[in-house]
């Protein structure tokens, strides 16, 4: 398949190809976490369950502007592109469109969108999960792209493609596997899940920044979450611990480690109370600092 | 009337003379530690603060008497507890019959706004100098000038809903209004809490409440029997309702003098620690789950299971009980169902143990919890708040050890307390005392296993004495629930009036959000009180025939709830 | 310096207008000209009314011929003569409501702070003519490259006055803390024009003089000097990104910003001179995405000025907490702040990624140490972008409950934004078209053309260390959507308008419990004050560092006292206002400098 066709089909694929797969994980997440609680849980397939019922409940809409209503698919549409981006089974065709700077900048488009909705209207806990979720964002965004940097450094280019290449022929180093920690660690906040989940905190902002969307708006809006979740852990998996495999073997092998990691994150997210933003702040500036040391490391040839 | 509480008796109504001086009109000693000084009107806050401030008592309510029915006028009772002398006492204010009021002790005892304003809005006693006189339980709509618990007032009369509403305090120019509630994910019940946010910090707050106010006294008083108001009594609440008529037919026993056999009284203190370990089992889950720590909250829960059935085992029901009767108790505890007990024991104390320690060892959780909510002993003092509130501030106050009742004299067991003063320390109080209600279960079953099975119940007469009174504290999870009793003449009491531990408990919150508290820290401050507050503020009505919709305001509901008919549509939105 | 020409024919002979000149030339020519169709109605509110139009224009004309004039001399006295006229007339049209007593005290300020500066660069320039010999800037490089080799200390000096001079200029912390004054006090044409472009001018001289100048002639002194210059961008950044966040008021938090925005450009001018020795092709790459940033920024920051103006006109506050909810009243407002918010957040497909995009490569991607903190804190700067981008639309658009009525701008005001808006998604769309000709701009063959990697599409960006296609995103974003449809299903019938409900009541028009200025309140408390902290208050630090870091107090404070005492009595001493004293000191610099000709001729 020649460079042009590979990436028009890949570009008509792909889109399909991640958005059905980050349903699953939900599905998947909360089944590990009934299991860590001592219930039986939901079926795999809940996250698709629970978008399909959403999508036929009337809408309600609390805020009527084309922003407000644009945001829910501009959240999905950005982390979808997201997805499309990363390398999957050592092949990239859509890497000219997009590097790992764009994959991150479009991930924080698709939770800045989350943002704005929340911010619309008149909803005080919409306002202040808004005012979280950004908040938040300023923390973790330089921590994850940070830990991604120091390995770019590290291959001299941006280029997930290159990245993953790089990583394979010189393995791991000492700063990309503290960069990794820093990432896989961060990648808790990075995704809001329940440490982390500040912005939507039922407990204390009834569901905060999404408090005022319901029907196919909260549809989308979850979607874009679950895309997230998927395409953040595809390109920590990518980038730190690609695999030597290619074609459907490395993409079977690729989305295998991607489970776990998931499974892994829903673990911690089960055993750990959400925390306050100023106790968010003093964990991820840690992380923050694991981060600058993997810089070091990097700045030293390490 | 045993001699120590002859001599101890004497002693608190020597010092109350001399305390009172020239203010006391009368004192009287009707049951073992308990005294009723009567004094004038006017006198009445220099009598309180006397009281309040010179004997150090702890002020536990106010309650309002309509007694023009026996040729005499309104009266207020300032109800007060000397908890190291175990004695209680209370000041008997008697008012006119056509214009009561009496002076506000709010600027003397915060604690004691709730109580008066509810004694305004119920008896129609004015209370002179009241700080916030909003109106309190009346529902939005009630006419100003009609009082229910008055003996002119028939239970079932609905007067018409034109009156006025409570209006809230408005939010300080350039805050953010946070309404929690009336529905909130956190708060079980109905109540709202509006707080003033300048970005995450709270400027400040204003409460409501009483949305499910369900004019039980009323009820009680009107229609009811001595024994049929145990079922009331017991459904006041629907997680520790045994507290409520254990305390009410102690109430009653105490006013018509009944000596209840051992073995009952073993056994109501059984019942009393199997709902105290249940219930702070149960709050525990809540509070992790209010942390987002769900994780906690379902094995919490899981663990509680057993005891849930054992008590449905024991009693027929998982939840209310209903094992009191006047004079005793319904039922016996078999052999079997001891070795249940303590087998049960056995595994909830083992699970709970792991969880504790994993809940403690979570340093993140305990920094959540750790200076937060602080409420100082002398806070504790001022709003009247009892239970794990008050001990989780190093302030030992504990029914089962100041006023004994049931079998507590027996049992060997520690007033659990933390001088934190902040949530985490109403945490550790609550794990500790789940830990003591399973050591006093085992006693209560090695107390019964030594005593001869039956004589459940006393002898009681066919007539309870007349106009008779009757105050009563016991220890619930959530601290001291108070009843105080009056016979009536028939078959049923003339007053009776409840206070929950959450009455006063709620009140101390606002103290608890000190500046600088967030947003994160109010569901969890509000929580560490074990707050116990049902009803709709807002409805949709589908037809589905005519596919019509309406969505229901507040006032169209309560018209709706009160004529059950649709009100008709207003065309201004 | 003696020629046979005469000095008029001699005077039109310094004039020349090259590639890099152009860069900033044909920004300013729009940008003044898209203001100018925006100002008319805008002055026309009650408020300037007793405010003289002819001394408007007259002022606007001179302050947008001096900006051309100054990216247009070939030649260092004219350099400083347009940059004179350009600074007196812009003081002018800062101060143009003079009856407001905060508006005359920022455009002092003002005034001073860049009189300040511009006697740095008069120095300079008369120390570079002093020992070049020459004023043109075809001898420039020879006498920088004479100096480097023989008073490399003199060389340093010249350097650090032209520093603060352009810094000064740029907006760059703590030099450019005339700018959260004077945006609030200009009228929203003028701040856009400041902001879009004057303050670019200033980042025209680091590139002109450091760049062109310095790096071709002693790279290893522009190298050295790239550090400072690097650093004061990440400072400014990251202290503008943060005050910006804090700021309640629109044009506060977009001043802030284009001191923010200043210092990411300043960053990528500095990374480009420090690696220029060793890393030509990363050198490249920042001074490009700088290059970019300072086009893009110009028609962005001018878009949102605008956009506060307008909301200004209509609501007559810049407080956000008095705006909220306009989306539906102002549409053509809100679309075209969209635009510019987006891009200013950076988030792809609009403008600002691209620059920020092409430094971050630069920085992080050299291996140095210096250079890779300079990237982490553009990370933290960009994030800070998207903080108040997000704060001020949906502030003024979206929060609280929505207005009603009909308050779009008039149709001159509405139209200027429109074009300002087309121009950024016309910048967002095709980056390698605009970085292609940005490259003929960077002076080669160090920087230039030659050293442009072939093979980038009008549509696409990639070099070796990146790639960004924002159309191919756009398109795959489309699909999915498509998709997503598809897969959800069609909309059995429009969504239904609810009220929102809180604590058992709907909220109606006249209760909004939700306070713009409550956005990121933890930020200013949790983060210890930022730039608002150092300029105000005593947040966690020593009582000695606050007074240090005051610039207001220790510098502008006493400088704008003696100045109000001089102007008061000056104007005692000539019975006029304080505007004839400017005019007076316009004509007597412009004595000078004609007498400075003369001289030379």
């Amino acid at each position: 398949m020649s460079p042009a066709l590979g990436a028009v089909v890949w570009l008509l694929l792909g889109p399909a190809l991640v958005l059905a797969a980050g349903p699953w994980l939900d599905g998947f997440g909360r089944r590990v976490r009934a299991r860590l609680e001592s219930r039986r849980g939901p079926p795999m397939v809940q996250g698709y369950l629970d978008l399909a019922k959403l999508a036929t409940k009337e809408g309600l809409v609390a805020v009527t502007n084309p922003v407000t209503a644009a945001a829910p698919w501009v959240a999905l549409a950005a982390a979808v592109t997201a997805g499309v981006l990363v390398p999957l089974g050592g092949a990239t065709p859509l890497g000219f469109a997009g590097d790992m700077v764009v994959v991150l900048y479009l991930l924080g488009v698709s939770a800045a969108a989350v943002a704005l909705g929340g911010a619309s209207g008149a909803s005080a806990y919409g306002f202040l999960g808004a005012s979280r979720e950004l908040l938040l964002l300023l923390l973790v965004e330089p921590v994850v792209a940070g830990a991604f940097l120091v390995v770019g450094l590290q291959a001299g280019t941006f280029r997930l493609g290159g990245m993953a290449a790089w990583e394979l022929a010189h393995g791991p180093t000492v700063a990309s596997v503290l960069a990794g920690v820093a990432a896989g660690v961060a990648l808790l906040a990075y995704l809001g899940r329940v440490p982390f989940d500040l912005s939507e905190a039922e407990q204390e902002l009834t569901g905060g920044a999404l408090v005022e969307f319901g029907g196919r708006p909260l549809a989308l809006f979850r979607w874009a979450l679950f895309t997230r979740w998927l395409v953040a852990a595809w390109v920590v998996v990518e980038v730190f611990v690609p695999t030597p495999l290619r074609g459907p073997a490395g993409a079977a092998a690729s989305a295998g480690l991607v489970v776990v990691l998931f499974g892994v994150l829903s673990v911690l997210s089960t055993l750990i109370a959400r925390l306050r933003i100023d106790q968010a702040r003093v964990f991820l500036v840690q992380i923050g600092l694991l981060m600058l040391f993997a810089f070091t490391f990097a700045v030293m040839g390490a | 009337m045993t001699t120590m509480s002859i001599e101890r008796t004497d002693r608190v109504a020597g010092s109350l003379v001399s305390a009172l001086g020239e203010h006391l009109l009368h004192l009287d000693r009707p049951a073992p530690d308990r005294i009723y000084c009567d004094v004038a009107r006017d006198a009445s806050v220099a009598a309180v603060k006397a009281l309040f401030e010179g004997l150090k008592a702890r002020y536990v309510i106010s309650v309002g008497l309509d007694r023009r029915g026996e040729g005499a006028g309104f009266e207020v009772l300032h109800c007060f507890a000397m908890d190291e002398e175990h004695v209680r006492c209370a000041l008997r204010v008697a008012l006119s019959p056509e214009h009561p009021s009496i002076p506000s002790i709010t600027p003397v005892i915060p604690g004691a706004s709730w109580a008066e304003l509810e004694i305004r809005d119920l008896f129609g006693i004015g209370i002179e100098g009241h700080p916030d006189p909003r109106r309190l339980v009346l529902p939005d709509g009630f006419p100003d000038d009609v009082h229910p618990l008055r003996k002119d007032f028939p239970y079932d009369a609905k007067p018409p809903l034109d009156g006025p509403s409570r209006p809230f305090t408005p939010a300080p120019p350039g805050t953010t209004e946070v309404r929690l509630g009336p529905f909130f994910p956190v708060l079980e019940e109905p109540s709202q809490w509006r707080l003033f946010v300048d970005g995450e910090r709270i400027v400040g707050t204003d409460y409501r409440g009483f949305y499910s106010h369900r004019a039980i006294e009323k009820l009680a008083e009107a229609k009811l029997s001595y024994n049929q108001v145990i079922s009331l009594a017991e459904r006041i609440c629907g997680i520790c309702g045994c507290v409520h008529s254990t305390s009410y037919v102690q109430a009653v026993e105490e006013a018509a003098g009944l000596a209840v056999p051992r073995r009952a009284r073993v056994i109501r203190s059984l019942v009393l620690e199997l709902e105290r370990l249940q219930s702070h089992l149960l709050w525990l889950g809540i509070a992790c789950h209010i942390l987002g720590f769900d994780f906690v909250f379902q094995q919490s829960w899981r663990v509680r299971e057993p005891l849930m059935t054992l008590a449905e085992a024991l009693t027929g029901s998982r939840k209310h009980f209903q094992v009191n009767v006047v004079g005793g108790v319904t039922f016996d505890v078999t052999a079997a169902g001891q070795e249940r007990i303590l087998e049960t024991l056995t595994g909830v104390e083992r699970e709970t143990s792991a969880l504790v320690k994993a809940l403690e060892g979570d340093q993140a959780l305990v920094q959540r919890l750790q200076h937060v909510g602080m409420f100082t002993p002398e806070e504790v003092r001022l709003s009247g708040a009892v239970g794990p509130t008050a001990r989780g501030s190093g302030v030992p106050v504990d029914a089962r050890k100041d006023h004994p009742y049931a079998a507590y004299d027996e049992l060997d067991f520690q007033v659990v307390t933390h001088d934190g003063c902040d949530n985490w320390g109403r945490t550790v109080v609550r794990i500790g005392e789940a830990f003591e209600s399973a050591k006093m279960l085992r006693q209560c079953v090695a107390l019964l296993r030594e005593m001869p099975e039956g004589g459940l119940v006393a002898d009681v007469p066919d007539r309870l004495p007349p106009f008779r009174e009757g105050m009563h504290g016991v220890e619930a999870p959530r601290g001291e629930v108070f009843h105080y009793v009056r016979t009536g003449s028939g078959n049923g009491p003339d007053r009776w009036r409840v206070r929950a531990p959450s009455y006063q408990n709620i009140q101390a919150v606002p103290t608890m959000l000190k500046p600088g508290t967030t947003v994160a820290d109010v569901p969890i401050t509000l929580g560490s009180v074990d707050p116990c507050f049902s009803c709709t503020e807002r409805m949709e009505v589908l037809d589905l025939g005519a596919r019509t919709r309406r969505v229901l305001d507040a006032g169209e509901i309560r018209e709706l709830a009160r004529s059950g008919r649709m009100p008709p549509e207003r065309s201004a939105r | 310096m003696v020629t046979a020409l005469p000095p008029l024919a001699q005077l039109l002979a310094q004039w020349r207008l090259d590639a890099l000149g152009a860069a900033f030339a044909i920004p300013t020519v729009v940008l003044v000209v898209v203001a100018a169709v925006y100002a008319p109605p805008y002055l026309a509110q009650e408020r300037y009314r007793s405010e003289s139009p002819r001394r408007f224009w007259l002022a606007y004309a001179l302050f947008a011929a001096g900006m051309l004039a100054a990216v247009a001399a070939w030649d260092l006295l004219l350099f400083v003569a347009s940059w004179e006229v350009m600074t007196l007339a812009s003081y002018v049209l800062v101060a143009h409501e003079t009856s407001e007593a905060g508006a005359t005290r920022a455009a002092f300020k003002y005034f001073v702070m860049t009189h300040a500066a511009s006697a740095c660069l008069l120095l300079a320039v008369m120390l570079l003519w002093a020992e070049g010999g020459a004023l043109g800037f075809d001898g420039l490089r020879t006498t920088l490259a004479a100096l480097a080799a023989d008073r490399p200390l003199l060389l340093h000096v010249v350097l650090g006055l032209l520093f603060i001079a352009f810094a000064t200029k740029a907006g760059l912390y703590p030099l450019g803390d005339w700018l959260p004054d004077a945006h609030p006090a200009a009228p929203a044409p003028v701040s856009a024009v400041l902001s879009g472009i004057m303050v670019k001018i200033g980042l025209y001289g680091f590139v002109r003089f450091f760049v062109w100048g310095l790096a071709a002639a002693a790279p290893a002194v522009a190298a050295a000097w790239g550090y400072p210059l690097a650093a004061a961008g990440i400072v400014s950044a990251v202290l503008g990104g943060f005050a910006a966040c804090a700021a309640g008021d629109t044009k506060v938090l977009l001043a802030y910003s284009s001191i923010a925005q200043s210092g990411l450009i300043a960053l990528g001018i500095g990374a480009g001179l420090v690696l220029a020795p060793q890393h030509p092709a990363l050198a490249q790459l920042a001074l490009l995405g700088a290059l970019f940033h300072t086009v893009s920024d110009a028609a962005v920051k001018a878009l949102l000025f605008l956009v506060a103006g307008s909301l200004q006109y209509r609501t007559g506050s810049r407080r956000l907490d008095a705006m909220g909810g306009l989306f539906h009243a102002m549409p053509v407002t809100a679309w075209t702040a969209l635009a510019a918010c987006l891009a200013i957040a950076g988030f792809p497909p609009l403008t600002a990624f691209t620059g920020k995009w092409l430094m971050l490569q630069g920085t992080v991607l050299s291996g140095s140490a210096l250079l890779v903190g300079a990237g982490i804190a553009l990370l933290v700067a960009s994030v800070l972008s998207i903080l108040y981008a997000l704060k001020f639309f949906s502030g003024a658009f979206l929060a609280g409950p929505v207005r009603a009525g009909a308050l779009e701008v008039p149709a001159a005001m509405a139209g200027a934004q429109v074009a300002l808006a087309v121009i950024i998604l016309a910048l967002s769309v095709t980056p390698g078209l605009w970085l292609g000709l940005l490259s003929g701009a960077l002076p080669g063959p160090t920087f230039g053309a030659a050293a442009v990697p072939s093979g980038w599409g009008v549509f696409a960006v990639g070099p070796v260390t990146g790639s960004y296609a924002p159309l191919l995103l756009v398109v795959a974003g489309a699909w999915t959507c498509g998709l997503a449809m598809v897969a959800i299903g069609r909309r059995r019938k429009a969504p239904r308008a609810v009220r929102t409900w809180m604590g058992g009541s709907a909220l109606g028009a006249s209760l909004a419990p939700v306070s713009a200025s409550g956005f990121f309140v933890p930020m200013r408390e949790q983060m210890g004050g930022a730039y608002a902290g150092l300029r105000f208050h005593a947040v966690r630090m020593p009582a000695w560092v606050v007074p240090s870091v005051n610039v207001d107090r220790w510098v502008f404070g006493p400088a704008v006292r003696a100045g109000l005492g001089v102007g008061a009595a000056l104007q005692r001493m000539h019975t006029g206002t304080a505007h004839r004293y400017i005019i007076w000191q316009l004509l007597g610099a412009a004595a000078l400098i004609t007498l400075l000709f003369v001289v030379r001729a």
